[in-house]
């Protein structure tokens, strides 16, 4: 049997095939039976991020989601849709466009992305409307659980205490409790305007002397990102000799758009470092900043190691600078994003052309071991694929998370059906 | 099972942990934690109030050891029997703990103990320009804690979310009396939500002991809007074009003429007194978008033709707008003596037929009903006025409330938007979930490994008819303290 390269967990395919259900009630009968023969599963949707997590030792099936692709249902009056699973971010964002309307998740690659991989795989997103994660739009879940068992929480209104809300713990959980079949969302409005105010600096710290000031001010940025200049040349913008570029995405009614730009320039205080952009040309660099690691670019390959890092903004800085030191002290090209109000920190790095993978194990180690002591959450998105099976991508949690995590799996799959061992190895 | 007898043999150890000054067993004092804002009611054996996360944590394991019911309770304000001792034991009070711990402004976030009220915490932050969104109308007495554990919304939380929106990570004691971190101070984390689950499982997982809470900016500019229409119908249809039209104002009331009326006579809010309904409408944010937003929702009103349109022009005005909405629970006791409160959403777009059906249940039945609505969005809270000392009124009353929740689930709705299911809708959990939808998430309080015995009793059905544990238990009789 061929397998689709798209099934592919690090190099492993699905010992035994695909199976792509139509109905939910066919995917739940299809992984009834595999639970009862103790197969081991994987859900797949979009598979843009089937790279992120730990190896899987060896699965039986892959089931494919995105035959569940409908939208049940739109009400554009109330802001609100339900939607299958294996619908496409790209998809789902037309539909809603034609009404004005959007969906705040903004994971990369949207053409072959799934709403349902992009909850399970807690997507990150380079646009954070009003700083709010992309669980705050869920607002009810179907879900399969291992043992076949459909189940609902939540529901179609966008307030709702009505028993717990389950769909908390499947987002971010990469499909290890249960497979994500339906999904409610609150929508938002399209902004009338929407432009990004680039500014350029000498030095990452005055950069980030410009993002607190802008989010202290009455602005309120839709998204904001520091770049390098090694992934501006990567994704073709110029900045020239400049060292660092904060993209400043800003939206609302025109005057109130007019107003922010005028503020961010003021706080820039000099015109000749910032740009205004709009229209498609700022959508296009919002879209090639987002899909930077996962996709070909016009200056540069794909990074071979993705580390993404949450902190506390004030914290940046430090970690910023901690983590550049040892990739610099070992002579690796690295390019980063950063989001100065939301405290995400993106390193880009093409571990191989300069280490072997000894070394390489070695630089992740290290790197580990700095953040944990800096007390940051972290993952490796990515890293070279000879070395999967060798490092642990999970940054550190403490003892007792993971023991009631570890409680939650066998609650909820006591076959250990779903992804083992896709989390932290612990579960292996 | 009650081991209440385990519970007063406990009374010693729980004094070597607060001390004997906070540890309540003498029927006087045990009666103030009988009640919550919800009239339902449960004697707990023994009260214990600590002040630090350590004495918690010794707490639990006392409980978890002994196998004793435990129930963590803010300032019981809570409206759906949350708080309530439904099984007797212990009743955690954390009333005590009330630091603000940290405030980072650079980082926008607050780190508090789960006593601290609500609108302490944006006052204290409001000298930096900051304040905490989720505004629940209690808030003045309402805690921190206890909007962790119910999920809170407020009139305010249509455009900034409700309490889960807000919260970055917690301390919590599990029942086993282990403590441990869900979260952080940062805004995204890996792993399992364990924060989100737990947040609104109404204190049946964990108790949390510290919350790390998002601030937001005190926005540019606040303008408050009062609509009034002739009709319920009208008032409900502009709600609908203005949500429809893409505008999520800040706040978005609605209030018919037994509110008003009742309103006008307690507060003197300067309401319309002719008028079927009127509108409170806040916008909030830069002034330029406040002021864009304000006419264009003035354009829409005006195609259901109003008999008003206000604008508060200073601080002192809008306060006296919000007074009539927020004293108005109170102030409906002017028109009978009692009244039962019901809490339910529907999609925006219903709201129009959803409360012609209420209208026609009240017509059909005789029985009067107040609505009053976070309209924005969809959380109803119809006010079913009636004489307790009537026979038959109670019974009468009881199953016009669960008949409205059912227009609600039939229109696309849900059970509660904002008071939660406590003891209150248990039985009535069906209505919107199969069996197997609650067996799921019955089995957190498995994988929590909480014995059953943090806050049993709730949220899942009892098995009892509804009939039968409502009346038990359900007798509103709320005084100008309710809030919704």
């Amino acid at each position: 049997m061929k397998i689709h390269e798209k099934y592919k967990i690090h190099g492993k395919n699905p010992e035994n095939g695909v199976i792509i259900p139509e109905t939910v009630v066919e995917l739940a009968s299809n992984l009834a039976e595999m639970n009862a023969s103790k197969s081991i599963v994987a859900p797949v949707g979009g598979g843009t991020r089937l790279h992120v997590g730990n190896s899987i030792e060896k699965y039986d099936y892959a089931i494919d989601v995105t035959g569940l692709n409908k939208i049940i249902s739109y009400n554009a009056a109330d802001l609100t849709c339900t939607v299958e699973a294996g619908i496409r971010l790209n998809d789902l964002k037309k539909e809603l466009s034609e009404k004005r309307q959007f969906l705040s998740i903004d994971a990369a690659l949207p053409i072959e992305a799934t709403v349902g991989g992009t909850l399970a795989s807690n997507a990150p997103g380079l646009i954070k409307w009003q700083l709010s994660h992309m669980r705050d739009t869920v607002i009810g879940m179907q879900v399969v659980l291992a043992s076949g068992t459909i189940t609902k929480s939540g529901g179609q209104v966008v307030k709702n205490v009505s028993g717990y809300d389950m769909s908390r713990l499947h987002i971010g959980a990469f499909g290890t409790l249960g497979i994500i079949t339906q999904v409610s969302f609150k929508l938002s409005p399209t902004q009338n305007k929407t432009g990004t105010v680039v500014t350029v600096f000498d030095d990452f710290e005055s950069a980030s002397q410009f993002a607190q000031r802008t989010f202290v001010s009455y602005a309120m940025p839709l998204g904001m990102v520091c770049i390098d200049n090694a992934l501006a040349y990567s994704i073709g913008y110029q900045i020239s000799d400049r060292q660092f570029a904060v993209f400043t995405l800003l939206g609302g009614r025109d005057k109130a758009y007019q107003r922010q730009v005028g503020i961010v320039n003021n706080i820039a205080n000099n015109s000749k470092n910032t740009r205004e952009i709009t229209g498609i040309e700022s959508d296009a660099v919002w879209d090639k900043l987002r899909d930077y690691p996962w996709s070909d670019n016009e200056n540069s390959q794909k990074p071979d190691l993705v580390l993404r890092i949450n902190t506390k903004p004030s914290n940046i800085m430090k970690s910023v600078a901690a983590v550049t030191d040892l990739i610099n002290r070992d002579g690796v090209k690295k390019s980063m994003i950063i989001q100065p109000g939301f405290g995400s920190i993106y390193i880009f790095a093409h571990v191989l052309e300069s280490l072997n993978d000894f070394k390489s194990i070695e630089l992740i180690e290290q790197l580990r071991t700095i953040l944990k002591d800096m007390k940051s959450s972290f993952v490796f998105e990515k890293v070279p694929i000879n070395l999967n099976d060798l490092v642990e991508k999970w940054g550190y949690l403490n003892d007792d998370s993971l023991k009631l995590m570890k409680s939650l799996k066998h609650t909820y799959d006591p076959d250990n059906t779903l992804n083992p061992g896709r989390m932290w190895g612990q579960y292996k | 099972m009650i081991h209440n007898g385990d519970t007063l043999g406990s009374i010693d150890a729980l004094v070597n942990i607060v001390g004997a000054d906070y540890v309540l067993h003498n029927k006087a004092d045990l009666l103030v934690y009988e009640y919550d804002g919800s009239i339902d009611k449960g004697m707990p054996v023994v009260v214990v109030l600590p002040k630090s996360t350590e004495e918690v944590s010794g707490i639990m394991k006392i409980a978890y050891n002994r196998n004793i019911p435990i129930v963590a309770r803010g300032a019981g304000t809570g409206l759906s029997g949350g708080a309530i001792a439904a099984q007797g034991g212990i009743v955690m009070a954390l009333s005590r703990m009330t630091d603000i711990l940290d405030v980072s402004e650079n980082d926008r976030y607050a780190i508090v103990q789960p006593g601290v009220v609500n609108l302490d915490l944006s006052t204290f932050v409001a000298p930096k320009r900051l304040y905490y969104a989720p505004d629940p109308s209690s808030q003045r007495a309402c805690t921190i804690g206890g909007n962790i554990a119910e999920n809170s919304g407020g009139p305010h939380c249509l455009a900034y979310g409700v309490t889960t929106n807000h919260v970055l990570g917690m301390e919590v004691v599990l029942a086993d009396g282990s403590i441990v971190w869900f979260g952080g101070t940062e805004r995204d984390s890996i792993g399992f939500d364990l924060r989100g689950i737990t947040i609104g499982s109404e204190g049946t997982l964990v108790v949390a002991t510290k919350i790390v809470v998002r601030l937001l900016k005190i926005p540019e500019h606040v303008k408050t809007l009062l609509m009034a229409f002739e009709s319920v119908e009208d008032a409900s249809s502009a709600v609908s074009g203005i949500i429809g039209a893409g505008i999520v104002p800040a706040a978005l009331e609605m209030m018919d003429h037994f509110c008003i009326e009742a309103a006008e006579a307690s507060v003197n809010a300067g309401y319309p007194l002719g008028a079927g309904a009127v509108l409170l409408i806040e916008l909030d944010g830069l002034v330029e978008s406040v002021e864009e937003e304000s006419e264009e929702i003035e354009a829409i009103c005006q195609e259901f033709g109003p008999l008003e349109i206000r604008t508060a022009t200073d601080s002192q005005e809008r306060e006296r707008l919000w007074a009539g909405r927020k004293g108005v629970l109170g102030a409906l006791g002017r028109l009978a003596p009692n009244y039962l409160l019901v809490d339910g959403t529907i999609p925006r777009t219903k709201l129009v037929e959803v409360l012609a059906q209420i209208n026609d249940l009240s017509q059909k039945t005789g029985y009067r009903i107040a609505n009053l609505l976070h309209a924005g969005d969809g959380n109803l809270h119809p006010a079913i006025l009636f004489d307790e000392r009537k026979p038959g009124d109670v019974d009468n009353i009881l199953a016009i409330g669960e008949q409205i929740l059912q227009f609600c689930v039939d229109a696309g709705g849900v059970l509660s938007g904002e008071h939660g299911i406590g003891l209150e809708k248990q039985n009535q959990m069906p209505m919107m979930f199969t069996e197997q939808d609650m067996a799921a998430m019955s089995l957190l309080r498995e994988a929590f490994g909480t014995k059953g015995l943090l806050n049993p009793g709730k949220i899942f059905p009892t098995g009892a008819s509804c009939g039968d544990v409502l009346q038990a238990k359900t007798i509103a009789r709320m005084g100008p303290s309710a809030y919704v």
